[in-house]
């Protein structure tokens, strides 16, 4: 009766100690869980603002970058070939109302500048019309000839999101402009329901191998689509080009 | 007054309780999966209150018949709720059948109407634990974890693995001739006041 009694008692001890340890140890894996992925989650911020202050440092280097060139190419140019006729216009109003004429274009294109390649233009006028600056500005450089198409209803993408995509984008045009001798680029925005498809293409001498690409900064790149959960792929063949796909899922 | 006696009294009046939460709480989980538990709780509180006034009126000597169909009920109805957020595709088909596989044997083969369905309730144990095992590696692995105290699904779980936790071993040693139906029954109560403890909260998340 006596080894009866202390058997029952195992079995109702044993099962009241199973019972809330398990529950303890369930707690425990949880608790733990949750704070892991607390910390990858503030870490994955953290990591994403440092990324977006780098992002826009780039941009705006760019920015003085093409500020330099084409105050040098284009404007610079301009009032170079004025102040020559000018100085052999000897009082000859033709040559100075052609000399008038040319300030008159340059002082265009300093307006243009100055809207165009505003270092916050992302910030403040949005991804689209961004692109469709820098479309603009290789137009007036004559760098290369472009063609912008935008299918679908445009849907609004985050701030930060859209200076990585920018970014990204115009890192292509950078490497396309230095690198690739093309001649045309088209770039394409589709938006389909929730997603945005964007495609860059380039008529470029085109590259081979993967290892090439990262030299202008294909890591890079794919590094920053991942940041937003976006999906990039480069496709290139040496002398076919290069094309950019990027699609990007929109909340 | 006696301890199993205390508990048994307890144990009805917490399934009584959720029984009220999931009434009260029906119009915030009603078009989720978690609708089959209003009237598996409703079916539990007429179960068990036929079985006080039955037992009470002496018109039954054991409840042990009610226990065992509401077992194969309930198993049911978790079965679907499992299936339902876990997809357990044919896996769900493989359980019914090796548990209905398991009920007919305790039925036919061993003629226990009287006695409790013990392989049927060992298979149900086992499927009921690893479902809880499955659902939980699976939120572990979800974003959502970080707020895993607001999600329902894992109170009802919680309760079912701890109750089922506690009730494996004491389903194993009934019938080892230990006294183990006193045992049973106190272990049974306070399994059941965790176990319909956690449904209440998990009824109160719905709402949150």
């Amino acid at each position: 009766m006596l080894q009866q009694n202390e058997e029952i008692l195992f079995v109702i001890f044993g099962i009241m100690v199973l019972v809330p340890i398990s529950m303890v140890i369930l707690f425990l894996v949880f608790n733990k869980r949750k704070n892991k992925l607390l910390r990858e989650q503030t870490e994955a911020k953290r990591r994403f603002e440092k990324e977006i202050a780098e992002t826009q440092v780039e941009i705006r280097e760019e920015t003085l970058r093409n500020i330099s060139w084409e105050l040098h190419d284009n404007i610079g140019q301009l009032i170079t070939l004025a102040k020559v006729y000018l100085q052999n216009s000897d009082n000859d109003p033709g040559k100075i109302n052609e000399s008038m004429e040319i300030i008159g274009n340059a002082l265009n294109e300093v307006r243009a500048l100055s809207r165009s390649i505003n270092p916050e233009s992302v910030r403040n006028m949005g991804l689209i019309e961004a692109i469709n600056n820098e479309m603009e500005r290789f137009k007036r450089m004559n760098f290369i000839k472009t063609d912008f198409q935008i299918k679908g209803e445009p849907l609004q993408i985050p701030n930060k999101e859209e200076i990585i995509v920018f970014r990204i984008i115009q890192e292509f045009f950078s490497n396309t402009i230095k690198h690739s001798r093309a001649t045309e680029m088209d770039i394409e925005f589709l938006y389909d329901k929730d997603t945005l498809y964007i495609s860059c293409r380039d008529n470029g001498i085109g590259f081979n191998h993967e290892k090439e690409f990262e030299g202008i900064g294909l890591k890079n790149m794919k590094n920053r689509a991942k940041l937003i959960n976006a999906k990039l792929e480069i496709a290139s063949k040496a002398g076919k080009g290069t094309e950019l796909y990027i699609k990007k899922k929109i909340k | 007054m006696d301890l199993s006696y205390l508990l048994s009294k307890s144990f009805l009046i917490i399934q009584l309780l959720s029984c009220v939460a999931a009434i009260f709480y029906w119009k915030n989980y009603k078009n989720t999966h978690l609708w089959i538990f209003l009237p598996l709780l409703l079916y539990t509180a007429i179960n068990e209150v036929s079985i006080q006034v039955l037992m009470k009126f002496d018109v039954i000597t054991s409840p042990r018949i009610f226990y065992n169909v509401y077992s194969v009920i309930s198993f049911l109805a978790y079965l679907y709720w499992f299936d339902k957020i876990l997809n357990l595709k044919y896996w769900k088909w493989i359980v019914l059948v090796v548990f209905l596989t398991a009920t007919t044997y305790d039925l036919f083969q061993v003629q226990q109407v009287k006695q409790l369905f013990k392989v049927g309730l060992i298979t149900q144990a086992i499927a009921i634990l690893s479902f809880s095992v499955a659902y939980f590696s699976r939120l572990l692995n979800e974003d959502r974890v970080i707020h895993y105290w607001k999600i329902p699904e894992f109170w009802f779980i919680l309760g079912l693995l701890t109750f089922y936790i506690g009730f494996t071993p004491l389903l194993l040693m009934t019938g080892l001739e230990l006294g183990i139906n006193r045992v049973y029954a106190i272990s049974i109560n306070i399994l059941n006041l965790i176990l319909y403890g956690c449904y209440i909260i998990g009824f109160y998340v719905t709402a949150k």
